[in-house]
């Protein structure tokens, strides 16, 4: 401590340090990690992996010690305004951790495999994780910009990570060309919006935002100046992130980065960074932004009519599973962009429940298809499925639950999620006396029932087709079983038992919920 | 989007009043003042758009989205100048943010090009048209 | 006097950069592009000079046009990349809606922008007679650290995972070893483990590296890549 004060005023004090044990913990790792694959012989690649894993519990010990300690004293801020500990940065940093652990999980024998068995992508992995976190507590767009690219860079890598695969490098290709266009996009919107508020500080742009919403106009008739650049700003916010989360006008990286890259990569990327854009994406659309509803909700609610069309229909035709996940992801990010247009308690519930679920069944059915996925053999196909439950019974039961979850069967954590992405919607088309949130909600239940369809498709191949796709046995390692079955008891329990995660849910979300009430007026 | 017309049919209106408004876009360039900055990066921003969209070289399309970010850039200069001449007291976080946007962008240059070179190896190409092994 | 010498500076960087910027997009030779940008670069520190800004100027100059448009270059010219073949366009009719739907676009962004102007909060900038500071050095470093401490913190992170990434993906490394045994326990096929017995898939199941590796007929040696 003594080597930080200049002057005699230290730039920072312990306590604030205490603020981010999470992320130091998982950077001290990853650096561990990147000094154990030097060190350690290529046979004992994998005890990287067991390390990461060690490190992801770490952190999560840590920052299940942080909301102990303060679940009354929430929101912390340090670090001159540029971190803010709340109830929704720490359910988000608890939904990343999860993520992480179960991909590090399953992908320890899929790297055997491919024969790239290097430590790097463990500490790739934990980088990722240190960008999402820090998303989810950055309180200015300073921290959040550069938080979103460490964690989108890290990804470019780890999609091209099997970099002998042509596919795994023209995916990575793509998503950098993409995500690097994205990003610019969305800069030249957080640049207007800096222009607007003079402050790169979210809570300060929320205040001035709402100053010149209610400044005076100059002429009968005219908005008021500064809206129109104001307008041209957020447009531009919502386009680049738009592309994060993959919603419709800007998805079309999503299936060829989620076919070309390694599987275990395509299990993080549509569960851990989908839900980090999506942190980010109601950090400033509510915080920041929250202002300016009434002109953003309806264009999001377009956006997330369209998304959930192409995202199911596209998926109907598609014979390769990861790419028919991709267009699944893809539908469940239009479900998802619901609970911001409905923006209640119910709605970010909703969101919070539902990233939380659909964490653990996607990644569950990435993870099964990784067993599929041998020597020799791709196994990415929907016909690769065929005959599982002859060959293993328990693999292709978990599949189905995983299949029934994505599709939103009630007694699964997918239907409870949707229940309440919808609820939420019901419930803001009451308080506001509008129909178009109604037909919304009708509009989403429809698409649902297709999305059924394309889900059974496996579970069609895998029970109800005689000949196995091969009798090669499956890849199957200590970690991956463990991580399947981890995911799929959550995915059940939370179907059957949800109240105390809507508890926790309520409990942590409840200020923004009441912070973007506030801001409606 | 009614939003973006009125100020249009605004300025119509008022152009009748030749006193402030008539040459309003003859003072916007005369002074140093913030738009013609403001309207430099649009058309970067722009152009940076249009050379993503319709360029096949994957180094070529590289080096629009640095135009873009450059366009940013100048967002955030002129805005960090103007708002300090306000009287903000954050007009220096305009400046800090270019320099965090120059950094990223280096790291960017350094990813996107190794993974250029992961590609060109086993493709022996850099046309996105080429790239075809999943459907484009 | 001055007036119209800052509008005459002005008019010439602001050329510059949207020249060089057409120039950049309409080059069919990548190097000539790359060229091209350095001239955006350097347009825009001019600019950046107008604007008060030196440190930022001078960053550009030296990361911008010098570290990065260098990477550029340098990997335009290890891949040897020949000239982009123009490609016939497809959906002709399509252009001139593109080219106006594009210049509306640019258009109205430029309206929005201009009408700026008219905002009433901040008194006209250049009305203030004392210089700005806050492009100078000292102001910029004092910013970075103390409130933007955390976010240059992150950029260290970034940077080494830049580096591990860059590395990762630009290493040669040898082609993947066909035979070589997957480390750890493994359930492996029959007709794998004895040749002979070709179609039979039966598992059979082997505990650890070595235990496979046996069963492959492998020694000790062949096992490993590194």
């Amino acid at each position: 401590m003594f080597l930080l004060q200049a002057n005699t005023t230290a730039l920072f004090s312990v306590g604030e340090l205490q603020l981010l044990a999470p992320e130091l913990i998982l950077t001290v790792c990853a650096c561990a990690v990147l000094v154990m694959e030097v060190v350690l012989p290529y046979k004992r690649g994998k005890l990287t992996g067991y390390f990461s894993l060690i490190a992801v519990a770490l952190a999560g010990a840590s920052l299940f010690a942080q909301w102990y300690a303060n679940s009354y004293l929430l929101p912390l801020t340090g670090f001159y305004g540029m971190v803010r500990i709340d109830g929704f940065a720490i359910i988000f940093k608890a939904i990343f951790l999860i993520a992480a652990a179960l991909s590090i999980a399953v992908s320890l024998r899929y790297l055997d495999i491919e024969g790239e068995q290097r430590g790097e992508f463990y500490a790739l992995v934990l980088f990722a994780t240190v960008g999402m976190m820090m998303l989810a507590c950055g309180y200015d767009l300073i921290a959040l910009y550069i938080s979103l690219e460490l964690m989108a860079l890290t990804f470019y890598v780890l999609v091209a990570f099997t970099k002998r695969e042509r596919r795994s490098n023209e995916a990575g290709m793509k998503y950098f060309l993409l995500g690097a266009f994205s990003s610019g996009i969305l800069l030249y919107g957080m640049s207007l919006l800096f222009g607007v508020a003079g402050s790169t500080n979210l809570g300060d742009i929320a205040h001035k935002i709402n100053e010149v919403l209610n400044a005076p106009p100059m002429l009968e008739g005219a908005p008021t100046p500064l809206r129109p650049m104001l307008l041209l700003g957020m447009i531009a916010l919502a386009a680049g992130l738009f592309f994060k989360i993959a919603a419709v006008p800007f998805h079309m990286w999503a299936p060829d980065a989620y076919e070309g890259a390694p599987t275990p990569v395509t299990a993080f990327l549509s569960t851990g960074s989908k839900a980090a854009s999506f942190a980010l994406y109601m950090r400033i659309f509510i915080e920041a932004l929250g202002g300016m509803r009434a002109d953003w909700a309806p264009q999001l609610g377009l956006v997330a009519a369209i998304t959930i069309l192409v995202g199911n229909w596209a998926a109907v035709t598609q014979t390769n599973a990861k790419r028919l996940l991709a267009y699944s992801s893809i539908s469940n990010a239009g479900y998802l962009l619901l609970g911001l247009v409905a923006g209640n308690t119910y709605g970010y519930v909703g969101i919070i429940l539902y990233l939380l679920v659909y964490t653990l069944m996607n990644v569950g059915a990435f993870g099964v298809i990784i067993a599929l996925h041998r020597r020799g053999i791709v196994g990415d196909r929907v016909d690769d499925m065929t005959g599982l439950a002859q060959k293993a019974p328990g693999m292709a039961a978990m599949m189905a639950i995983f299949m029934l979850s994505l599709g939103g069967l009630p007694l699964t954590g997918g239907f409870i999620g949707k229940y309440f992405l919808f609820g939420g919607l019901l419930q803001r088309g009451a308080t506001e006396q509008k129909n178009w949130y109604y037909w919304l909600a009708v509009w989403a239940i429809l698409n649902t029932v297709v999305s059924f369809y394309y889900y059974l498709r496996f579970v069609y191949a895998m029970y109800f087709r005689e000949q196995p796709a091969d009798n090669r046995p499956l890849a199957l390692s200590p970690a991956l079983n463990t991580a399947l079955v981890v995911a799929c008891i959550g995915v059940v329990f939370i179907g059957i038992y949800p109240q105390p995660f809507i508890h926790a849910a309520q409990a942590l979300i409840g200020a923004l919920a009441a912070s973007g009430v506030v801001a409606l007026r | 989007m009614s939003q973006l017309i009125t100020p249009v049919l605004a300025l119509l209106l008022q152009a009748e009043q030749p006193t402030t408004r008539g040459g309003v876009i003859w003072q916007g360039i005369q002074h140093p003042d913030l738009s013609k900055f403001l309207v430099i990066a649009a058309l970067l921003f722009i152009i940076g758009v249009a050379g993503v969209l319709t360029r096949r070289n994957i180094i070529v399309i590289f080096m629009s989205i640095e135009l873009i970010l450059n366009a940013a850039n100048l967002n955030f200069i002129a805005f960090s100048r103007y708002l300090q001449d306000a009287g903000y007291p954050n007009a220096v976080a305009g400046q800090v943010f270019t320099v965090f946007i120059i950094v990223v962008a280096a790291a960017e240059a350094a990813i996107g090009l190794g993974i250029v070179i992961a590609l060109y190896r086993n493709r022996e190409t850099i046309f996105v048209d080429k790239i075809d092994l999943l459907k484009w | 006097m001055s007036d119209i010498l800052t509008f005459i500076v002005f008019i010439l960087l602001a050329g510059l950069a949207i020249g060089s910027a057409l120039a950049m997009v309409a080059q069919r030779n990548p190097l000539y592009s790359a060229i091209s940008l350095i001239g955006v670069f350097g347009a825009l520190a001019g600019l950046y000079l107008t604007l008060a800004a030196p440190f930022i100027a001078a960053v550009q100059i030296i990361v911008y046009a010098g570290a990065i448009m260098v990477l550029v270059v340098f990997v335009i010219m290890l891949l040897n990349v020949e000239e982009e073949v123009r490609r016939p366009v497809r959906l002709r009719y399509l252009v001139p809606t593109a080219v106006l739907l594009a210049a509306v676009l640019f258009a109205e962004a430029a309206f929005i922008l201009f009408y700026v102007n008219d905002a009433p909060a901040p008194p006209s900038p250049l009305a203030t007679a004392e210089p700005s500071t806050t492009g100078l050095t000292a102001s910029i470093g004092t910013g970075l650290f103390t409130t933007y401490l955390l976010p240059f913190e992150i950029t260290s992170i970034l940077i080494l995972m830049a580096l591990v990434g860059a590395m990762t993906l630009a290493r040669r490394t040898a082609a993947r070893p066909q035979d070589l045994v997957v480390p750890g326990a493994q359930v492996l096929p029959l007709q794998m483990v004895e040749p002979a017995r070709v179609g039979d898939d039966t598992p059979v199941r082997s505990d650890t590296t070595a235990e496979a590796a046996r069963t492959l007929g492998l020694n000790e040696q062949e096992q490993t890549r590194e």
